[in-house]
């Protein structure tokens, strides 16, 4: 299918065509606090650091994974890209411009080139509007196809998402979870943006509509050049998307490298205890797998362990003795290999470790390939 | 343990009737964890429902079968020993907790609970077994948490307290409907430590409904994989990964980004939608999307049928000792 230009965004020609940023998206020392307010009185009570001091480029063209747990900070960190949530410190840059200070019009042009697609495809759709009046309304804000040329748009959009545009008239509760989130697809790319945050698309959704899913976000980024935030807890599948994975913990960044890196050369114990827990359809492979259970909880982001963060569940301290230095001494990002920034003091003792690597070229896992001669579907 | 012989539950709609499980058997022994797999709608959870007798009824209704459960028939007891099977020797967990915490009630004696009932602990030892299992959950200063009230909790630590719940009166069989779903893999790898280790040294057996194959891989000792209200293919764990002998099975198992398929490639997968099980004809219900199908498959439905390893059964006319697939 052809990039889809039915209305070209003012200024897109000069931007394709001028010094082209080397980023996309720039996040330099970001953080994202919020207060706590609580008692009687409603005081504040403290902050939870959401997002502590952050920074990662995201190249144009480039598919970015974000991994963690529940409370990494990696859905803030989008948000805070996207502006929906202010910084408290930091810079964004988009295209070169910094992002915290635009307004109005500004702010509106560079919201058009970058959108967001949400988990959950049944809250993230307003069930009072038609699926021509969903996609409609991000048209109409940002003036795009107005007029005739509207509906024409809209059935465009549709076909692109692979959704028959005949059912433009029709409401949210009339379609599946996968239909859905090929609405809210079709949604995002209605203002042709050049930059979409996945926050967990695929999450909520049935295993063989999420490869469906998968498919169609992986064709969109060939055919319209698209440059992906790929947040998610899947992490077979953010290595199956994403060009390079950035790992968070507690509102850190803890690694950030290509994905066959981060998957089969991890330089950082908690990459290695997340990559152990995830299950591999392999029944030989996953009964043989040294596996590191992290104990207990991610601990508050409102009262971070001191020294590195996660110096209190980490196997490498344990195996270490508990080095004074894991809990005085933040550990910065370090180069472990080309393009490859792990932050742990004993990154090459990580390195070194048989924890949770998943290597590339490891035996088949599935092996479920049709006979000779048949080729499924 | 469990023995379900020729299980059918239907539902009545103003569409038809919906053949929810279909002639469904199978077996699990003490200490085996048995996998149920498949697409939503396939019959997985309506079993489960169906050996607890928790089907929603005057609308879903057990038709025929048999649910042979500690040497008694399920369907023969009475609503009140059915009650005292439930939460007792059958454990459950559910993903979307349908019985959900009470609000009033600590989590500690919520779990406390369940152990007085069933095992019947004095107050200090049930309390005792409630620190403990929460602990075995994951939950962190169990002591302390344990006199916290369910809104205190965020949804995970919410679902680990069912899971503890359902464990704390040391059923002999656990049922457990996507029972990590929603928890973060961390967690979720402490929790099936917890079950496989309960079931290896306690003989607990499990069913265990998940979407994920990897789970399946690690947890299971045996795979049903169901289809449309049936049992479509059936065997040992390694088997079924390593030569599985149904095109579903295949589709299955191609459209989860393994370490086979190359980055960024895209992922195969089963076109077309899962079955309208209302009224089904006689055929092979996976026909309409099935690349390798040929006219039998259409006209007659085959039947679960040994292939060459013992215990491994499938539903197939093409992979039959003189089918065009074998």
């Amino acid at each position: 299918m052809a990039r889809v230009t039915a209305v070209e965004a003012p200024g897109r020609a000069a931007r394709t065509e001028g010094a082209r940023a080397a980023a996309l998206v720039e996040v330099d020392d970001l953080k994202v606090h919020f207060p706590v307010f609580g008692g009687l009185l409603g005081r504040r009570r403290g902050t939870i650091r959401a997002v502590d001091g952050v920074s990662l480029r995201i190249r144009p063209g480039e598919t970015l994974g974000l991994v963690g747990e529940s409370g990494s900070g990696k859905t803030t960190l989008g948000m805070a890209i996207m502006r929906l949530v202010e910084p408290t410190a930091g810079e964004i840059r988009f295209d070169g411009q910094p992002t915290s200070r635009l307004k109005g019009a500004a702010l509106r042009g560079v919201r058009s080139r970058m959108q967001i697609v949400l988990q959950d495809p049944y809250s993230s759709l307003d069930p009072h509007l038609r699926v021509d009046a969903i996609i409609g309304e991000a048209l109409d804000i940002h003036r795009i196809a107005p007029g005739a040329a509207r509906s024409g748009r809209i059935a465009e959009l549709l076909g692109l998402v692979g959704l028959d545009p005949r059912y433009a008239r029709r409401y949210p509760h009339a379609f599946s979870g996968g239909q859905r989130q090929r609405i809210g697809i079709a949604r995002a790319l209605a203002v042709e943006p050049e930059f979409i945050v996945c926050d967990e698309p695929i999450s909520a959704l049935d295993v063989s509509i999420q490869a469906q899913i998968i498919n169609l976000l992986l064709r969109l980024r060939r055919e319209l050049g698209l440059t992906y935030l790929f947040i998610a807890h899947d992490l077979s599948v953010v290595r199956h998307i994403s060009d390079r994975v950035g790992v968070m913990y507690l509102g850190k960044l803890v690694e950030l490298g290509p994905s066959a890196g981060i998957y089969a050369r991890s330089g950082h114990p908690y990459t290695r205890a997340l990559l152990s827990a995830v299950p591999i359809a392999h029944p030989r492979l996953e009964r043989k797998r040294r596996r590191v259970i992290l104990k207990g909880d991610v601990p508050s982001p409102a009262d971070p362990p001191s020294g590195c963060r996660f110096h209190t569940r980490c196997w490498l301290y344990e195996r270490l003795g508990s080095p004074e230095r894991c809990r005085d001494e933040e550990p910065a990002m370090r180069a472990i290999a080309d393009d490859h920034l792990a932050a742990c003091h004993f990154a090459t003792e990580a390195l070194a470790s048989d924890v949770g690597a998943i290597e590339d070229g490891a035996p088949a896992i599935s092996m479920a390939a049709p006979p000779a001669g048949g080729r499924l579907i | 343990m469990l023995e379900v012989r020729d299980l059918s539950t239907r539902f009545t709609t103003r569409a038809g009737t919906v053949h929810a499980v279909d002639e469904v058997s199978f077996e699990i022994r003490a200490g085996e964890t048995l996998g149920l797999v498949g697409e939503s709608g396939c019959g997985k959870s309506v079993t489960a429902l169906s050996i607890l007798r928790l089907v929603p009824e005057p609308a879903g209704r057990i038709v025929a079968g048999r649910i042979m459960f500690d040497g008694e028939n399920l369907l023969d007891l009475s609503r009140e020993e059915m009650r005292r099977v439930r939460g007792g020797r059958i454990g459950m967990i559910f993903q979307d907790p349908m019985t959900s915490l009470n609000p009033v009630h600590t989590v500690g004696d919520q779990i406390a609970e369940s152990s007085r009932i069933h095992l019947g602990h004095g107050p200090r030892a049930a309390r005792r077994r409630a620190v403990e299992l929460l602990s075995a959950v994951g939950i962190p200063r169990a002591a302390d948490r344990a006199d916290d009230y369910p809104h205190q909790f965020s949804g995970g630590m919410r679902q680990r307290v069912m899971i503890a719940i359902a464990l704390a009166c040391d059923p002999l069989l656990l049922l457990a409907d996507e029972p990590t779903t929603a928890l973060d893999v961390t967690i979720q790898a402490q929790i099936l430590e917890l079950i496989r280790s309960l079931s290896s040294e306690r003989g607990m057996a499990v069913m265990l409904i998940t979407h994920d194959l990897g789970i399946a891989a690690g947890m299971c000792d045996r795979i049903n994989v169901m289809y449309g209200g049936r049992i479509v293919e059936t065997g040992p764990v390694e088997t079924m990964f390593d030569r599985p002998k149904m095109p579903y099975t295949w589709g299955l198992m191609d459209s989860i980004p393994g370490l086979t398929v190359e980055s960024g490639a895209d992922l195969r997968v089963i076109e077309g939608m899962p079955p309208d099980l209302v009224d089904p004809v006689a055929q092979c219900r996976f026909v309409p999307r099935c690349r390798h199908a040929r006219d039998i498959c259409a006209d007659r439905e085959p039947q679960l049928s040994a292939r060459a390893e013992p215990q491994h059964l499938a539903r197939c006319w093409a992979t039959e000792a003189d089918g065009w697939l074998a």
